[in-house]
């Protein structure tokens, strides 16, 4: 017996590019998940996504259609606990890969998966950030960043002061 | 401070602030102690955020009085976590700061003397209602039995969050109804005096139903029997002792094979369970069916180390003996675990030894069993889904031995003549045939693989050209900047084979090697490789079929 054809549906960008995407990699979304568990007869109109362009949609559902069938991570299970108390910033291979792009595309990433609620793929934004600045002095983040050191004087004498209090003896 | 005036030009600073704290929370580890203060000296935005993220600020630093008191400002409601030693820091400041703190406390971690710890414990705690994770430890080999009372714990009904629990060189009574309640129970360095005996652990981990991760290190019984228990939600399952007996305990342990396992096997000079370990092994972990996996085998004087390792980076299995005589360790271990273990999954190989000792092929106190350990070797066959290699310091010789041999062999040059490299089609058959990535570190480019014998470096770079000549050529090679002795013409031979990744600038290196490699790489390689095998057949007396 032919196996039940996977409903698709459309969804379109602030750039009004359309993507057409089986229902259950889209479903890594919660946001999605949840305005298509609110429609109840089906729709040909493209569900529209004002927060995310074309370019970073693509990537975004390049990693759902990875991750497609996974179990979705829900607030209160162990493993979400568990991560978020230790604080770990392992990032599987693949997830490595995907997430190596420039720092435009990286920001990006992460601002779509916060508004489109991919947990996932959120911590692996976050964490290839952290693990960017981890290691480095003030200085070499600046520069990592391009952040304009913008403190006064006065706020340069304080961040000395807590220098001295936090080195160690 | 004056509110940040936005900066337009970094993609970073265009986060809001929660995906910002976000962030720091993932580059400030619960141990660490001065990273958070170095993320609100980056510019003002990262400083209000920092200052406005009270996590960030929660795990307090007694060493430092000053900076102490502004963390726990900063640190406003959020839980605390609490670490000290009190053979290090006065108890005079760390008690009236965990005093202060109880109705917030969620981690607390305490070393001290025998002497004071129960004294300094007593209606200090008892009090947390948050009190999540509790460590109490003392720094003296116990030899006798150190017991505290348990009524130093919050009561299970005041504080139902305690969820992990870790005794270094102490213990609670073992039939405290404190223990029911754990996921998490680590025990270290009980005394001999106070374990269990088997029968007295195995009906304890009964009694506590939702344990998920368990550690025993130097805590195990003595060997006995038992009845077989069953723990089916563990997912974490550590065990550190003597052989013998983290063999008898795992033979009594029934639980699911997706548990992530460590064993530590100390051992005496004969490894009297080795065939028993790995036949629990085989049991407890019938099949594994994640993909992507990587083998790592890698020895320092007295340790081997194996690992399986998960793409996600977290190891299913790993274990690692100590104190045996490690003369015969690679090859025998690895025949071992590739047969244990599920080949066709492993994408990545990680095989090196930090050490100079290994006895290389050409020991001669090794001839008797060399032929066992070609073939041991020979099972590289089996992992035909490697396409990533990792060699680590010194890798075994004899691995590479085979490697470049079944690649000579491919492209009809043969020392020792076999047929086992064809396969039905009449085609050469490599090792390791999907292999496209190397990567060395650590590696002494000068050093020779034994006395009188080509280099390592030597050996790799022949392999290479014979892979390419075969045409299934690797695609990149990674040179960490461990290795050692390189030369810029070693790196101009290794990108006529390869795409390199060097760690360190080319200009810097130094120049002078011989470069006859490059007028005629094939007649260097089989000089490189006749070498090898020539003085493989003369120290060791292997049967000679045919030569070319």
């Amino acid at each position: 017996m032919a196996a039940p054809a996977t409903q698709q549906i459309k969804i379109r960008c602030n750039d009004e590019k359309e993507f057409t995407v089986d229902r259950d990699v889209l479903e890594r979304s919660v946001l999605i998940k949840n305005m298509l568990e609110d429609v109840t007869e089906q729709q040909d109109a493209p569900i529209p996504l004002p927060n995310v362009s074309g370019p970073v949609m693509a990537k975004v559902l390049e990693y759902c259609t990875h991750h497609r069938g996974e179990p979705l991570p829900s607030a209160d299970t162990e493993q979400s606990q568990d991560e978020t108390r230790k604080r770990t910033t392992d990032i599987s291979e693949w997830d490595q890969k995907f997430i190596t792009v420039d720092q435009e595309m990286l920001f990006e990433i992460i601002l779509a998966a916060n508004y489109l609620d991919i947990k996932s793929l959120l911590d692996v934004g976050c964490k290839t950030v952290a693990n960017m600045i981890k290691g480095k002095t003030p200085e070499e983040i600046r520069k990592l960043f391009n952040i304009v050191n913008d403190f006064t004087p006065e706020e340069e004498a304080q961040i000395k002061k807590e220098n001295e209090w936090a080195e160690d003896r | 401070m004056e509110s940040p005036t936005p900066q337009t030009s970094s993609p970073i600073l265009t986060l809001p602030t929660e995906l910002l704290a976000r962030i720091f929370l993932f580059c400030v580890p619960m141990s660490f102690k001065k990273l958070s203060s170095d993320l609100g000296h980056v510019c003002k935005q990262w400083r209000l955020t920092a200052l406005t993220t009270p996590e960030l600020w929660a795990s307090v630093v007694f060493s430092r009085p000053k900076w102490t008191s502004e963390m726990l400002i900063r640190a406003r409601l959020a839980p605390l976590i609490l670490r000290a030693d009190l053979k290090q820091q006065s108890s005079e400041i760390v008690v009236p700061i965990i005093t202060q703190n109880i109705s917030r406390l969620r981690i607390l971690e305490l070393t001290a003397a025998r002497s004071a710890l129960t004294e300094l414990l007593k209606d200090l705690i008892s009090e947390a209602p948050a009190l999540e994770s509790l460590s109490l430890g003392t720094d003296q080999t116990p030899v006798d039995r150190f017991q505290i009372p348990d009524s130093i714990l919050p009561q299970p009904t005041r504080n139902p969050l305690l969820w992990h629990l870790k005794l270094s060189g102490c213990a609670f009574a073992w039939d405290s109804p404190r223990y029911l309640q754990l996921t998490k129970l680590e025990l270290h360095n009980i005394s001999k005096m106070q374990r269990f005996n088997l029968s007295g652990l195995l009906g304890f981990l009964l009694l506590i139903p939702r344990l998920l991760d368990l550690v025993l290190v130097n805590s195990l019984p003595a060997v006995t029997e038992g009845s077989l228990i069953d723990l089916p939600y563990l997912t974490t399952l550590m065990l550190e002792d003597e052989m013998d007996r983290v063999v008898c305990v795992l033979r009594h342990l029934s639980f699911p094979d997706t548990v992530l396992s460590q064993f530590n096997l100390h051992t005496p000079s004969t490894w009297s369970r080795e065939e028993e370990f790995y036949g629990l092994l085989r049991k407890l972990y019938p099949r594994i069916n994640q993909r992507n996996l990587t083998f790592s085998l890698t020895c320092s004087n007295q340790t081997l180390s194996f690992a399986l390792i998960k793409e996600s980076g977290r190891s299913i299995i790993s274990f690692s003996v100590s104190g045996r005589s490690i003369r015969y360790w690679s090859s025998w271990s690895f025949a071992k675990l590739v047969t244990i273990f599920p080949p066709v999954n492993i994408k990545t190989l990680i095989l090196g030894t930090s050490t100079t000792t290994v006895p290389t092929t050409y020991d001669k106190s090794h001839k008797d069993d060399l032929g066992v350990q070609m073939n041991n070797w020979a099972l590289l066959s089996t992992l035909a889904g490697v396409e990533t290699l990792h060699i680590l310091d010194h890798p075994p010789v004899m691995f590479l031995e085979c490697l470049l041999e079944r690649a000579m062999n491919c492209i009809g040059v043969c020392v020792r003549w076999s047929t086992s490299h064809v396969g039905p089609d009449g085609q050469g058959r490599q090792f390791l045939p999907r292999l496209k990535n190397l990567t060395l570190s650590g590696v002494n480019f000068s050093r020779p693989m034994a006395a009188n014998c080509p280099t390592v470096y030597e050996v790799i770079i022949s392999y290479l050209w014979a892979r390419k000549r075969f045409g299934s050529p690797l695609i990149s090679a990674r040179l960490e900047g461990s290795c050692l002795n390189i030369y810029r013409e070693d790196l101009a031979r290794l990108e006529y084979m390869v795409d390199v990744t060097f760690a360190l600038r080319k200009d810097g290196l130094p120049t002078g090697r011989l470069l006859d490699f490059e007028y005629n790489p094939q007649a260097a390689v089989i000089s490189v490789f006749t070498r090898l095998q020539t003085l493989l057949i003369l120290r060791n007396q292997l049967p000679e079929k045919e030569e070319s």
